[in-house]
Formats: structure tokens, sequence, C-alpha cells
């Protein structure tokens, strides 16, 4: 397990007061799907060297062939 | 939450800002092309100015809340120079707020990137500090549901 070495950091984080955001919608129900589509694709050229990561940890795809 | 590790697609802007720029980040907003889509006493919501971009929230904060994020901030990708993104503990610390106080329909959604940040950081629920994160910001029940799942691997 990981042990946060930043203890002021935590310190802080109890001391955080935050409002009450519970009126606001949800905004990302409001992007089309066209758009959402395109999103997915900028993310992966926002963070590429993370993306490479990710894909790298993917599992071997499984090909099933069903002969009938 | 893609900063921290969670790969994950997210459809809008959230953005935290100080009560007293609120001004200034409405006219930049509509000088962007954004329109009002919903105020409360506490945050902003804008349209986008096309079907591409992203809509946009302002959650607005006081200036002792606002400073004690950005000591804390890290630098966001390098697409979005200049920009900061939460630490990890505040993100967390957001999540288990909004799971806490926020829409029902959210919970769900929120609480996977609980657990996601929580296993993909490799954090050690046992902390102390960690336990008192969960239970200032979020709910005894997340706190221990998220742990519990956490030593599963």
């Amino acid at each position: 397990m990981k042990k946060c070495d930043d203890s002021a950091g935590k310190a802080e984080v109890a001391e955080l007061e935050f409002p009450d955001w519970s009126g606001m919608d949800d905004s990302s129900a409001r992007v089309t799907q066209d758009a959402a589509f395109q999103l997915c694709e900028q993310y992966r050229s926002w963070y590429p060297e993370s993306a490479a990561k990710w894909r790298r940890q993917e599992p071997e795809k499984c090909l099933v062939e069903f002969v009938l | 939450m893609i900063a921290h590790g969670h790969p994950r697609n997210t459809f809008d802007i959230d953005l935290i800002i100080r009560r007293t720029d609120q001004a200034n980040w409405v006219d930049l907003a509509r000088g962007a092309g954004y329109s009002f889509y919903r105020e409360g006493p506490t945050f902003l919501q804008f349209n986008p100015p096309n079907a591409q971009a992203l809509p946009l929230d302002l959650m607005l904060v006081g200036d002792d809340t606002f400073a004690k994020l950005m000591a804390e901030a890290v630098p966001g990708p390098a697409s979005a120079a200049g920009a900061k993104v939460v630490s990890l503990l505040h993100l967390l610390a957001l999540k288990c707020h909004a799971i806490k106080h926020g829409h029902e329909g959210r919970i769900v959604k929120d609480a996977e990137d609980v657990i996601r940040l929580a296993q993909i950081n490799k954090l050690d629920l046992d902390e102390p500090d960690i336990r008192g994160l969960f239970l200032k910001h979020g709910t005894a029940e997340l706190y221990e549901k998220v742990r519990r799942l956490c030593r599963q691997g």
C-alpha cells in the first residue's frame, strides 16, 4: 500500500470546507453522442503516454470463432 | 480523473474559482461563446458555443478554500498548459463531498471514481488521515466499502 508522504496536504484536506453544489445539473448529460465520440479521441491525444500505458495493460484479445 | 491515473472519459469542464472572481469568469466564458444555462448561489453552468465544445461548470469557493486547493494542485496536461488540476487527496475529498451531498443520479459514477482512484494510486485506506478525509467529506459507510474493496485488490 502506498503511504501518502504529504502530511501537510493531508492535514489540510480535513480542514477544507466545500459549499453545497447539489443544485448543479449533470452537464455531461447535455453533450451530444457525436461530440462524445470526438472527445474520447481527444483525451487520448491529451495524455499520449498514459493512453499508451493503459493500452499495454489491456488484456490480450481473445478471438472466438463459431463454426456452424 | 485522467491526470490522477483513472482513464475515464468526461464530458464537461469543472472549474473551481474564487467567488470574488465570478464576474471576470462570466465575461471570459461569454467572450468564448458560452451562454448561461443555470445559476445557483454556489455555481454557474454554461452551454458550449458549439456541439463539439464541452459544457462549462464554474464552482464557487471562498478565498481560503481556493488557496488550499491551489497550494496542492498539480500541473494539467500539456495541451492545457498553465492549467492546474486539484491534488489526488483534494479530488477524493471533492468526490466524497459530491457523494454525500450531490445528485442521487451521480452517486454510482462518483463512487466508482473514488474506488478507482484509491485502487490505482494504491492508497492505504487504514491511514488515519485518509480515514479522516472520508469521514469529514464523505460517510463512514463509503469509507468502509472502499476500504474493503481496496483490500480485495
